[in-house]
């Protein structure tokens, strides 16, 4: 137990010491490939930076500095995933007044490629969701949230597989339970899953049947919880086949990524960047590409 | 038919030795705080946001109405509380069609400390109200009004409407008129409470399983309706100093 311990304690403080430490060579050679993945979550309709009024966040976040810094690291990434966990909308007057138009118009420009739904998604109903729809090129998906005969039905993919340089990509979303957190009115017919049993059902599907390389889940389950309700803890500890929780609704600002082992002791990375586009989440992930029963890189990282 | 077979397992063999697979070598995070010392910011999407921007600000530098004095927050009493209340009980009449008997507001809703003679603009009414909150009409049986109203005498005292009054002597309640009578023992009223309330929040479970008539109309919306109208009709806002909170 307590090398177990020690073993991801040293994966999480070691990222970058682990980075640098692989081997250039096998970079020249094509034999190791980094994937930035580029994450928001919660970002509220916050286009503008907190107001220079003194408050906690005055200046902070943007769109049109987010958009710069993403453009920045797109030319120095060859190969970058822009993901979000939900909560775009609400927050500003910006959605009061244009329904979540700008919100999805500005994350079309910085080419997201796909979100999940959060709570205060619901917020203009299914019908002003779908309204806004037009101004949203990249994708939704949603496994827990079972959308059939509903407006979101044609909307909503229960996964999306993206492959970057020959590595691919399975991505699938959990919502929190709407009960209490939106008016049943607004969620029209929308049924909440147990997250952790379609986690487990989708990422098997993506791991195995889809023979995905890497399974991300975007989250808005929140991060951690003192009373009895379903986290991001505990999806990573209860599940398999998962490698990434991108999570949200708790706001949870994380310096670094959290590492878990899920339910056969492979460790699964958490990470959350706080809300309103304050942070810019980035994660790197190398890969190695050899023969099944080879790595010459991975002595650190015991995964598969 | 041997020799196939063997052939195959040879043929099996090498394709999975020379099968590669996406070995997953490492994995660092680093986020980026977007702060002010970054100071590029993406000039073409700034210029595409202006339009929204400046629209806003025409919206919400509208004047909608008209107050003839300042109107001030506090707890039990003030002029803001009573002048926002009365406003949730009337405009809340006319959104669920029906005679209510009152209507209470948490003082944490409000977010302001007062508003200033002039006119109160939209951008006003998003300070005063900026969440999201929405009407609920509940029933309530004096058993429960016993609750809600012990509940806010603990909350050193809501902004309550017109229609009640408390009086309350060392925190606890020793009489209430509702439009001038007291409580009926077998009779449901009808208050406005914010749904943030109404479903539980600060404390007020006892309401979460009652009757209720729920609107999805914002608060905030409703008070900018309401305000518009009144300034139709050539009214003009103004303070109500009427202690409703007796305190003895």
């Amino acid at each position: 137990m307590m090398k177990r311990r020690l073993f991801l304690e040293s994966m999480a403080k070691g990222g970058m010491v682990l980075a640098s430490g692989l081997p250039l060579g096998m970079f020249d050679k094509g034999e190791i490939t980094k994937i930035t993945i580029l994450h928001t979550n919660d970002m509220h309709s916050r286009i503008d930076p907190f107001p220079m009024d003194g408050g906690r966040f005055q200046g902070l976040g943007g769109m049109a500095k987010r958009s710069a810094l993403i453009k920045r690291l797109r030319n120095e990434n060859e190969h970058v995933l822009l993901l979000d966990s939900g909560d775009i909308f609400q927050g500003t007057p910006y959605f009061n007044f244009y329904g979540g138009e700008l919100e999805f118009s500005l994350m079309s420009d910085m080419k997201y490629d796909v979100a999940t739904l959060g709570n205060h998604d619901f917020d203009a109903g299914l019908e002003g969701f779908t309204k806004q729809l037009k101004h949203a090129n990249f994708d939704f998906v949603s496994s827990n949230y079972d959308c059939r005969d509903t407006l979101l039905e044609p909307h909503i993919a229960e996964y999306k597989i993206i492959e970057k340089a020959g590595i691919k990509f399975g991505i699938f979303g959990l919502g929190i339970e709407l009960k209490g957190l939106v008016p049943e009115e607004l969620t029209g017919g929308v049924k909440y899953l147990d997250p952790i049993a379609t986690a487990q059902r989708t990422a098997l599907t993506l791991k195995k049947e889809k023979a995905c390389d890497y399974v991300i889940c975007l989250s808005h389950l929140g991060f951690k919880y003192r009373e009895n309700k379903v986290s991001d803890l505990d999806l990573a500890s209860q599940t398999e086949n998962i490698d990434l929780i991108l999570g949200g609704h708790t706001h949870t600002f994380l310096r670094e990524i959290v590492i878990k082992e899920n339910l056969k002791g492979k460790p699964v990375c958490i990470n959350q960047a706080g809300w309103a586009g304050i942070l810019l989440g980035k994660i790197d992930i190398y890969f190695e590409n050899n023969k099944k029963s080879q790595c010459k890189s991975c002595k650190n990282l015991r995964v598969n | 038919m041997r020799k196939t077979l063997f052939f195959s397992f040879v043929l099996f063999t090498l394709c999975y030795a020379c099968q590669t697979t996406n070995h997953l070598a490492d994995v660092q995070s680093n986020s980026v705080r977007l702060d002010t010392l970054m100071v590029s910011e993406d000039q073409a999407m700034l210029a595409k946001i202006e339009p929204y921007r400046t629209d806003l600000m025409d919206q919400m530098n509208v004047a909608i109405a008209p107050l003839d004095t300042d109107l001030r927050k506090a707890s039990p009493n003030s002029t803001l509380g009573n002048w926002f209340a009365d406003i949730l009980h009337a405009s809340g009449e006319e959104i669920f069609n029906t005679k209510v008997d009152f209507a209470i507001q948490n003082s944490g809703g409000l977010r302001i400390p007062g508003l200033k003679e002039g006119d109160i603009t939209v951008g006003l009414i998003y300070e005063l109200m900026p969440f999201d909150n929405k009407l609920h009409l509940v029933s309530l049986g004096s058993a429960e009004l016993k609750l809600l109203f012990d509940k806010m005498v603990e909350k050193g005292g809501w902004p309550i409407s017109y229609g009640l009054q408390m009086s309350v002597m060392d925190s606890v309640v020793t009489d209430i008129k509702i439009h001038g009578q007291a409580i009926e023992d077998d009779k449901l009223y009808q208050v406005i409470i914010p749904d943030y309330i109404a479903n539980g929040g600060d404390n007020c479970d006892f309401l979460v399983p009652l009757e209720r008539k729920k609107s999805n109309i914002f608060i905030r919306d409703a008070l900018i309706d309401y305000l518009k109208a009144q300034t139709e009709q050539g009214k003009i806002q103004t303070a109500d100093a009427t202690k409703r909170y007796i305190e003895l």
